[in-house]
């Protein structure tokens, strides 16, 4: 019976990419919007093919809806279209840029959406019409607990249990530990000192597994 | 602390210590099992969700109108790239929104009005009417105009009242007359002047409070009989002179 990931990192947490940007590649970017400015739509169309997925990543962590993510997700390229000129390198990279964008965007839609969340049940979000009974998802008969599909299952459960976190705390463990994004590039998006940065991750982290633990509890 | 403790990057000295509170204290064990475990959970998410097929194309769409994807390794076409300046976006959304087109329509009419009450035709417009002091002269031109017709217009009515009212005046006249002989009949046919069948009610004399009035009496007393000829056909003379347009 397996009740919780292994202590041991996944073998995907290997493939993720450096949490840190490269001068060069800040550099990098910091040209291709020039070139944007200037008038070069191929130099547009790189910068959305380069970034698009990480900010549907964002989206859809944050709000846990595909539709929502790719509404979001082309709310926040026109945003960078409009808002293209007013980006300055001295002040941070593209990608904090971006990433602050796009977290700007979603506490306006955390905020237009809250009247709607109210009214939702507390256990709402599990009770997924085509998924398994989380008494089911939790006590995997299956053979091995590191089955493709039992790990759908409980992917779907944690990131239900994520979108039930506070705001403040669930953007601070998103962009820490599913963009891997270092404490200052983070402390830059969220406008706040490091120190708190961390207090939130920390709080986040322990609240998601408050969530699971009682959730496992009211089930089993 | 504690999440620099979980990355691993406290010093030696201060991991032991760390980790031998977390060990004796509840409340802190408590917080450091949890954020040890919720780190572990988010490990399964990170796995890319599934971007949709099209995002990148209906980006492009909605920002350069381009809307064909560009993937890695697709040499650029051979023809030059189509010029994009940003803000052309904005700029063409704003011009479409219909409350801008609303509020450029009601302008134009508003200016179109101004004119047109101002006197000014725009196809017998010259250079010279664009001089202040012709400008003045024309729109004092057009208002005493206006003020002209509006002070006739009013005279001519009151003309027309008074004419109306003579006439009447001279009806009322003609008909008093006959009208005041048969009151002592009536007075004699009722003379107590109470009503037959309901006694409670009280009748006044007839000709007490109604009857012929005592102006066109006193008139008929003090004028000579020529005089009422004589105000119809001055009466007849005014309205001939307007519609004449004499005044």
């Amino acid at each position: 019976m397996r009740s919780r990931p292994s202590n041991s990192e996944p073998e995907h947490r290997r493939t993720v990419p450096p949490p840190v940007a490269a001068p060069a590649e800040d550099e990098n970017w910091s040209l291709i919007v020039r070139r944007c400015l200037d008038g070069d739509s191929h130099a547009w169309a790189e910068l959305v093919r380069a970034h698009h997925r990480r900010i549907y990543c964002i989206c859809y962590r944050f709000t846990g809806s595909p539709q929502d993510a790719e509404d979001l997700t082309q709310e926040v390229f026109l945003r960078i279209y409009g808002n293209l000129a007013s980006f300055d390198l001295v002040r941070g990279s593209f990608k904090t840029w971006a990433t602050t964008l796009t977290r700007n965007l979603l506490v306006d839609h955390f905020r237009r959406t809250k009247q709607q969340r109210v009214t939702d049940s507390i256990d709402a979000g599990w009770d997924g019409v085509d998924e398994l009974p989380v008494s089911d998802r939790i006590a995997d008969n299956r053979p091995s607990p590191h089955d493709r599909a039992a790990g759908r299952e409980l992917q779907k459960m944690v990131q239900q249990a994520l979108a039930k976190v506070s705001p403040e705390l669930r953007e601070a463990v998103i962009l820490r530990d599913l963009q891997d994004m270092d404490y200052k590039e983070i402390a830059q998006v969220l406008r706040i000192p490091e120190g708190t940065v961390k207090s939130r991750i920390s709080r986040g982290r322990a609240e998601l597994a408050r969530l699971l633990e009682k959730n496992r509890g009211q089930v089993v | 602390m504690l999440a620099d403790a979980l990355d691993g990057t406290l010093p030696a000295t201060d991991s032991v210590a760390f980790e031998s509170h977390g060990r004796n204290c509840v409340a802190c064990g408590e917080i450091l099992k949890h954020a040890r475990e919720g780190r572990e959970w988010l490990a399964f998410l990170h796995e890319e969700p599934e971007v949709p097929s099209d995002l990148q194309a209906r980006i492009l769409a909605r920002t350069t109108g381009l809307g064909r994807p560009v993937a890695m390794g697709i040499p650029a076409p051979m023809h030059p790239a189509p010029v994009m300046h940003l803000g052309a976006f904005a700029n063409q959304r704003a011009y479409l929104n219909a409350r801008l087109l609303m509020t450029a329509a009601m302008a134009f009419f508003s200016i179109g009005i101004t004119l047109n009450l101002a006197g000014v035709k725009l196809t017998q417009l010259r250079l010279a009417d664009l001089r202040p002091s012709s400008m003045q002269a024309n729109l004092s031109r057009q208002f005493y105009g206006t003020k002209g017709q509006i002070v006739r217009y009013y005279d001519n009515l009151r003309v027309i009242y008074e004419v109306e009212a003579r006439v009447r005046e001279l009806r009322r006249d003609s008909e008093a007359t006959p009208q005041s002989e048969p009151a002592p009949k009536q007075e004699k046919a009722n003379p107590d002047g109470r009503a037959r069948k309901n006694g409670s009610r009280m009748h006044t004399p007839e000709g007490a409070l109604a009857g012929p009035p005592v102006l066109a009496r006193k008139d008929q007393e003090t004028k000579p009989s020529w005089w009422s000829a004589s105000a119809a056909a001055l009466a007849i003379c005014k309205i001939g002179a307007i519609k004449g347009g004499l005044l």
